[in-house]
């Protein structure tokens, strides 16, 4: 460490520090994912009475790192109808979006990358870019499977973040400020979740439309879609997708940690020794948790149902509550003092 | 004057913001024309972090990135739109180059205005120590609070416009009714029947 101070100079030293530690934070979020889908496997396995993935390394526990070589020795196959720029750029734009939002997300007292003043819009915004992925890979693709895919993502994505972003503003009565932090600190006595609950649900149904997974994995019906956007995607394009997938699966949890459950805190004082991001995790892993059961229980939605849900359902209802909300708490005078 | 990073960026983010703008317009492919637009939009938002206006920045990724060129995109992918090489560059008709002018010359006029006003009222109420976010906040619905309900009108007399205009009753079309599906009981779909030996039943 003293040669290395030595060697390099100051402004460049912080600059290393960062990107190391950036560096390993991908890695263990890659590494994370990954396990993801071996955890999804066994659970669901485990609810269909089979065993899951038991054959590569101890209980299967190498088995993301097989499927990872596996799809890195296979061939790119490229349509020939393809635009070739677009259709590479898809699954990069995926990917790296999945993973760039993590950079406002705090796992603990100041463990964060970069603490905004406007870290829920920052997400928001992230959030919102991820369409294009999936659009540009359905276009890019020139094919009809890949194209009704991308349009149904879009539509689905678009409709559901309107009550997303509804159910956030009524997070955000309660504590007067975008910075993530101090959403989590505003928490302190009380988690969101027990005042809120319903706009709790809502903001469950929501992450599993945004995040397109069952019951509302319509753009990729197997059924009638073959696979949806990312039909003619194979090999390391192909992983990237669905490594993007996975990321917003835990993406969407980790906000979730945040805007309801209380994000680091523990859920009594005594527990306060226990390092916060283990609570983080913990309760990021039960989210992620219900999404696996929810793929392995629920049945698919038809895509008129799945419309009139967001619609007719889900939009007026969470309306509905940031007004109830608000006027409850003007009228207690419990509304933050940043928002007289 | 220094060079410094923030100048470099921000020529950078120009410069990208400007080709963007460019490729938009002139892109033979309708597609690539719209993820250009985006671009550009992608790239002004950047330019607004730099001016340290975050809210702004992410507000223009949320709308126009995230709703308006998405229906753009949205709406082009639904028609089939070939790739169309007659589709020459060629100047603008007349009337619609001298409209941009009369926009070109609205627009510096606003500017302009809207700089002195800024100069002279909102900015000093920054070094309060609230971030802009709050600020704005604070402006809209305080100073401009009834020009922001006109705008709500106007937009939901936008939205039931287009509802109407374009809502039609297609009797070939069947509907879910949940509350009949789940109001349904066993005699509504079942009758059970004797049936005699070589008589048979009509019902």
């Amino acid at each position: 460490m003293e040669l290395l101070s030595t060697l390099i100079p100051c402004e460049w030293q912080n600059f290393l520090l960062l990107s190391g530690r950036i560096a390993l934070a991908l890695v263990l979020l890659i590494v994370c994912v990954a396990y993801l889908t071996y955890v999804e496997r066994k659970i669901i396995a485990a609810v269909h009475l089979r065993r899951g993935p038991n054959v590569v390394g101890l209980f299967g526990l190498l088995q993301p790192f097989a499927d990872a070589i596996k799809l890195l020795h296979k061939e790119t196959i490229f349509p020939t109808q393809a635009k070739k720029g677009l259709f590479l750029l898809a699954p990069i734009l995926t990917f790296v979006l999945s993973f760039m939002a993590w950079a406002v997300i705090p796992i603990g007292q100041r463990l964060v990358f970069s603490d905004i003043s406007v870290g829920i819009l920052a997400i928001l915004a992230l959030s919102s870019l991820a369409v294009y992925g999936l659009l540009m890979a359905g276009w890019a693709s020139q094919s009809t499977y890949g194209i009704l895919g991308a349009l149904r993502s879009a539509a689905q994505m678009i409709s559901y973040e309107v009550s997303l972003s509804l159910v956030i503003v009524s997070v955000l009565l309660w504590t007067g400020t975008l910075n993530l932090t101090k959403i989590v600190e505003a928490q302190k006595d009380l988690w969101f979740v027990i005042p809120l609950f319903p706009m709790f649900i809502v903001f469950l149904i929501g992450i599993f439309a945004e995040t397109n997974r069952a019951p509302f994995d319509l753009p990729e019906a197997e059924a009638e879609l073959v696979a949806g956007y990312h039909v003619e995607y194979s090999s390391m394009p192909f992983a990237l997708f669905f490594l993007a997938e996975y990321a917003n699966m835990m993406l969407m949890s980790a906000l979730t940690t945040i805007l309801f459950l209380g994000g680091w805190l523990p859920p009594i004082d005594a527990l306060d020794w226990v390092p916060a991001p283990f609570w983080f995790f913990l309760k990021m892993s039960l989210i992620l948790f219900l999404f696996v059961m929810v793929r392995a229980t629920f049945p698919r939605f038809r895509y008129d149902q799945l419309m009139t849900i967001g619609w007719k359902v889900l939009l007026p209802f969470s309306l509905g509550w940031v007004i109830l909300t608000a006027g409850l708490l003007l009228m207690t005078g419990q509304l933050p003092k940043t928002m007289i | 004057m220094e060079f410094t990073w923030g100048d470099a960026l921000f020529y950078g983010m120009s410069f990208v913001t400007l080709c963007c703008a460019m490729g938009a317009l002139l892109m033979q492919n309708v597609v690539h024309g719209i993820l250009c637009l985006i671009g550009a939009f992608f790239n002004a938002a950047g330019l607004f972090i730099l001016l340290n206006a975050e809210f702004l920045a992410f507000v223009m990724i949320i709308v126009y990135v995230g709703a308006v060129a998405l229906l753009f995109l949205f709406i082009l992918m639904t028609f089939r739109i070939q790739d169309n090489k007659e589709r020459q560059v060629s100047f603008y008709k007349k009337p619609v180059f001298y409209g941009g002018l009369i926009l070109l010359s609205e627009m510096i006029f606003f500017i302009e205005g809207y700089l002195q006003g800024f100069r002279a009222g909102f900015l000093s109420e920054s070094g309060t120590g609230a971030g802009n976010t709050h600020l704005i906040g604070r402006v809209l619905y305080t100073h401009y609070f009834l020009p922001l309900q006109l705008l709500g009108v106007i937009l939901l007399v936008a939205m039931i416009v287009s509802i109407v205009l374009l809502w039609y009753e297609d009797n070939r079309v069947r509907k879910q009714k949940i509350k009949n599906q789940v109001g349904v009981q066993a005699k509504d779909r079942l009758t059970l029947h004797d049936v005699l030996s070589r008589k048979g039943i009509s019902f």
